[in-house]
């Protein structure tokens, strides 16, 4: 959970990311929240070598070694609390809709008075969608607005019924082309230009996102096509360029998840903004 | 680094420059003059030896104008000046002069010639005769040892200097009457009294002084004018020499007259300023609420044609300069407490109205920017957020946060008015409140000490834990107490600390009601009694009481957050986990934590105030409730009640010095804690979190103020969206029942330091990606990526 997040939709919001994601975009800069499982970060860069972590495991492992055989571990923490340079972190961890709604309601006197709310975020949001059930009705209860940001790829039919309890969703449409779409994150577009349709059929406001790679989808049929999309199927929605950036490549490593990392290219202001008027040519509004 | 990037005339920007690179000299002439007028009215009424060596300094000293200057007045030769006031004290000048020059915080120019003057023909008169000896000479031996120069309780800005704390009444007094109106009404008043009358005796002095005071401020001014004519005649320039026909023209009028325009009112008060300066070296003589008193003047003259808002900020500019140009001279000790040049000038813009409706006007934005665009460290600039206040001014504010100067200090206006009904104000006065030096409401009718005593909670805390005894010198300093094996309980050893506290607030009474019969003895305040007008009402010196309103001494709490933190450690490792015993936290306190790593780490990991967990804030709570019930209990010489507070100031610092390791994982000598602020670094979860606990506190009962000083990331509040939704934030947290919040914003520099000492950054937090995490628990590969980005502004 984060608060005070001011980036992800009105006002000052709390974004809780609910881990668990069919896809495996190569630029994802949260690659711990792929799957749901608990997971045992290490920052190399922070560790001074001391092994306080090794004599306190109970299983007596060494979370600090290359050969940390992580099937055995118990993520029981005492490593993360007893390391003095704190290079391990617990990710993934499990918590009671209680304990997010409680925190939900220390943050509530922030929305109110910034216009914010809770933002969903992941991970795939709609992967864990009877936790999020559970969430949004408590949002209900306290008069807590409600965004999502979805990869857009869920079973529509598990979750048709949240879609009246959301105030605006991102959604991402990483690529127009199914098959680049599939090359890049593992599969193809249709569930998900389906999902996209489907929201805005439902009358949740949406903007749609892009997460902006140079060597993947910065062209411009593909970005026309987009353009073309939205303007056929999402009627009134927005779209935001986010810029591909480097800063998750700490974490494949601290999740010794090195070989899933890929590098690409940011691409530069003047690409971006030539980005953005290819969708202001198709009267497509930009999010600010 | 020194070019301004924001818009400021030529002359501004030189007169900047000088402000900037110029160091700031002592000059003794006033302590000179005071000297040699008092070797000449001994055995007269002190009240009248001390005007009258003000109207001596006024007749005496050679006036100067310096280049570029639109508002004139220095208290010395140079521009940056310091002064001399060696009837308050002399001694600590004379041993630490000749190091003024090298010393680490705010050195000063001194030459050894100057010293040897000094010591010459200054200090041999002032020998028995100063505050400082009287005070010490008065001080119980029990109530010295932990009083004076020890960081238990320290006090020593009110016996080695004066008061000042004051807020000179220029809307219903000094601005209606003028000093020509002020000494035509003593007169008036003189001529009704009678030597026959025992209790006139006083009253006739006061009136007598009073006048002589505001001859001294006329005379001081003319001379101005005059020296400006003189200027005018040679000046070659012809700008400039209309210029010095203008300052003539200004200072013949003000402040005899009342001021009729927006510069005679801005050189109005900076005569008053100079006046407080020369008489007394005064800390927080606060410039009150200029955006109301100045508007009147901004309005005619802009309705006139006569001034625009270039010539209106550009007098702002002047007068916010010469704020910054003048030092408080003040010992080394006290530049602990009070680190950086500050004045503690405090000038209040925002809020209410006497009559409740909003107070912003276009002055009030004028100065929100000029702050921006002199970045000088004086004023202090303080808003009063009022829960109706335009959406616009709260833009302001927060676009001025963003600006990373740390100003403004932002107030909740409801919370002020509240700790000043509760200090017996009426409630049209209560709602005319302005901020004094640091964090403290006030009303520009009030005497009062705003900062009487630093009193160091975690000194108090190490008494309760060390048989009383301080565990750096192992000398007795606290009440007696046991062993810490001994303690049975943790309900024991929170009582025993906050008995502890109970006994240094007692000392700090005794301190502050000497000190108070002593400056009232001593150092009367003829002329900054002038700047109140129930004085000249009733005759009566501020120092006696002549003020509308006197409140009690404020005494400032220190280290709330690492007392709270430390007696939630003891309960939880102790008491409720078991895993370590009371022997073994005193063994590693007492070894500093050498050897105790383990342990160590367990302390540091148990929760800290300002996550917002009841665990430990509830602990704080109950300290800063017992507080103020122990403070409230005693009274000062006029039958007020002492306040309390938690102010910040640099005293954090001085404060932890002498103090061993606590129990909250802090190193000996390390720095405590501020106001109600967390431990540095130790709030590690938002600023969000930090602000619900800081909120717990019961931030309206005390009345001397409450200080929370954040750190914000750059990039919160780098767009119009940050800045509403930090906007939003301060509306929240104000809603609260909060009373003061400042933020730091990071610049890269900052994130630099980060790098350096990670130990001390652990709170930094920056936006990712989506995510905001700790700046500190980035690779150093992601660090370089961050700072990137702030220098180049979001992307």
């Amino acid at each position: 959970m984060q608060d005070y997040s001011i980036h992800d939709g009105e006002g000052v919001r709390t974004t809780i990311f609910l881990a668990g994601c069919g896809l495996r975009c190569q630029w994802c800069a949260n690659p711990e929240s792929w799957t749901q499982h608990k997971k045992l970060a290490y920052h190399a860069h922070k560790c001074k070598g001391c092994h306080t972590c090794r004599s306190v495991c109970p299983e007596g492992l060494d979370p600090a070694s290359e050969g940390f055989d992580i099937a055995r571990c118990t993520f029981c923490g005492d490593c993360v609390a007893a390391c003095p340079e704190k290079a391990l972190q617990l990710a993934c961890e499990a918590m009671d809709a209680d304990a997010v709604l409680d925190q939900i309601r220390r943050d509530e006197i922030f929305f109110r008075h910034s216009g914010g709310g809770v933002t969903f975020s992941g991970g795939e949001p709609f992967v864990q969608h009877q936790f999020l059930r559970r969430l949004m009705a408590g949002c209900e209860k306290l008069g807590v607005s409600v965004w999502v940001e979805s990869c857009g790829f869920f079973k529509w039919d598990q979750c048709s019924d949240l879609m009246a309890g959301i105030d605006h969703i991102f959604f991402d449409i990483k690529h127009m082309d199914s098959e680049t779409h599939r090359k890049f994150t593992g599969l193809g577009n249709e569930t998900i230009l389906e999902n996209a349709k489907r929201i805005c059929a439902a009358g949740v406001p949406m903007t749609v996102r892009i997460p902006l790679i140079t060597e993947v989808n910065l062209d411009g049929r593909n970005l026309t096509a987009t353009a073309r999309f939205m303007q056929e199927h999402l009627p009134g929605s927005l779209i935001e360029l986010l810029p591909y950036h480097e800063l998750g490549k700490a974490k494949y490593s601290a999740f010794r998840m090195q070989d899933d990392f890929h590098a690409f290219t940011t691409p530069t202001a003047a690409q971006i903004e030539a980005a953005y008027s290819i969708f202001e040519h198709h009267s497509i509004g930009r999010y600010q | 680094m020194l070019k301004t990037m924001t818009p400021v005339s030529d002359r501004i920007e030189r007169l900047r420059q000088n402000y900037v690179n110029t160091k700031p000299s002592i000059c003794y002439e006033r302590a000179k003059i005071y000297t040699e007028s008092h070797k000449k009215t001994e055995g007269k009424p002190t009240i009248l030896r001390r005007a009258q060596a003000f109207y001596d300094f006024c007749a005496q000293f050679q006036v100067r104008i310096f280049e570029d200057e639109l508002i004139v007045g220095t208290a010395g030769k140079f521009r940056r000046t310091g002064i001399l006031t060696p009837e308050y004290s002399w001694k600590w000048v004379d041993k630490e002069m000749d190091t003024f020059p090298t010393r680490p915080q705010d050195p000063y120019q001194i030459t050894p010639d100057q010293c040897d003057v000094v010591r010459a023909e200054i200090f041999p008169y002032w020998h028995g005769k100063s505050l400082e000896e009287h005070f010490l000479a008065a001080l119980p031996e029990e109530t010295a040892r932990i009083a004076v120069d020890t960081g238990i309780i320290d006090n020593d800005s009110k016996w080695r200097q004066a008061v000042g704390e004051i807020t000179p009444d220029y809307e219903g007094h000094l601005f209606v009457k003028g000093y020509g109106g002020i000494l035509k009404d003593a007169e008036e008043k003189l001529a009704t009294l009678d030597y026959l009358n025992a209790e006139d005796i006083d009253r006739i002095h006061y009136y007598q002084a009073t006048i002589l005071s505001a001859k001294a401020i006329i005379l001081l001014a003319n001379r101005y004018a005059d020296l400006s004519e003189n200027m005018a005649e040679e000046e070659a320039d012809a700008d400039r020499m209309a210029e010095l026909l203008e300052i003539a023209r200004v200072c013949r009028r003000v402040p005899e007259y009342p001021p009729q325009s927006f510069h005679e009112a801005t050189q109005f008060i900076w005569f008053v300023q100079l006046g407080g300066i020369i008489t007394e070296n005064p800390l927080a003589l606060n410039p009150g609420r200029y955006d109301q008193f100045m508007y009147p003047y901004y309005a005619a003259d802009m309705d006139k044609g006569l001034l625009d808002k270039a010539g209106a900020k550009e007098l702002i500019h002047a007068l916010w300069l010469k704020y910054s140009e003048w030092v408080w001279t003040i010992s080394e000790n006290t530049t602990g407490y009070f680190a950086g040049y500050n004045q503690f000038q405090n000038l209040t813009v925002g809020g209410k109205k006497r009559d409740g409706s909003d107070a912003t006007n276009e002055l009030t934005y004028l100065c929100l920017e000029a702050t921006d665009e002199v970045r000088t460290h004086q004023p202090g600039l303080s808003v009063r957020v009022q829960s109706d206040c335009p959406p616009e001014f709260l833009y302001a504010v927060s676009d001025l946060v963003s600006k990373g100067t740390g100003f403004p200090a932002i107030h909740n206006d409801q919370a002020g008015i509240q700790m000043l009904l509760q200090a017996g104000y009426e409630p049209e006065d209560a709602r005319d409140w302005n901020n004094c030096g640091c964090v403290v409401p006030h009303f520009r009718q009030t005497g009062q000490w705003t900062s009487a005593v630093n009193v160091n909670f975690a000194a108090a805390m190490e008494y309760a834990l060390n048989e009383g005894k301080s565990r750096l010198t192992g000398e007795k300093m606290g009440l007696e107490a046991k062993p810490l094996a001994d303690y049975a309980s943790y309900q024991e050893i929170e009582d025993a600390t906050f008995e502890q506290v109970g006994n240094l607030i007692h000392h700090s009474v005794v301190s502050t009601v000497i000190a108070q019969k002593l400056h009232a003895e001593m150092v009367p305040r003829p002329f900054l009694s002038t700047c109140i007008g129930h004085c000249l009402e009733e005759g009566k010196d501020l120092s006696r009481g002549g003020a509308k309103y006197n409140v009690g001494p404020v005494l400032t709490g220190i280290g709330l957050a690492v007392v709270a933190n430390s007696l939630a450690v003891i309960k939880k490792l102790v008491f409720e986990d078991k895993v370590t015993t009371l022997a073994e936290l005193d063994a590693a306190m007492s070894a500093d934590w050498e050897g105790y790593d383990a342990l160590r780490t367990k302390a540091l990991a148990v929760v800290k105030y300002g996550n917002d967990d009841d665990y430990v804030d509830a602990i704080a709570r109950d300290l800063a409730n017992y507080y103020y019930r122990k403070t409230r209990a005693y009274k000062d010489n006029f039958g007020s009640p002492f306040n309390s507070a938690f102010m910040g100031i640099s005293n954090y610092i001085p404060t932890g010095r002498i103090v061993g390791a606590t129990p909250c994982g802090r190193k000996a000598t390390k720095p405590i804690t501020e106001g109600v602020s967390p431990f540095a670094g130790s709030d590690v979860k938002s600023p969000l979190a930090a602000m619900r606990s800081s909120a717990k506190m019961n931030h309206d009962v005390h009345t001397g103020g409450t200080l929370l000083n954040l750190r914000l990331s750059e990039d919160l509040v780098s767009t119009p969206k940050g800045k509403r939704d930090l906007g939003g934030i301060i509306r929240a947290y104000f809603s609260l029942g909060a009373f003061h919040v400042q933020f730091n914003t990071l610049s890269t520099e900052t994130l630099r330091k980060a790098q350096k000492n990670p130990e001390d950054y652990k709170d930094l937090l920056v936006r990712v990606a989506g995510y905001s995490t700790q700046f500190v628990n980035l690779s150093p590969e992601m660090q370089e990526a961050i700072i990137a980005r702030s220098a180049h502004g979001s992307y």
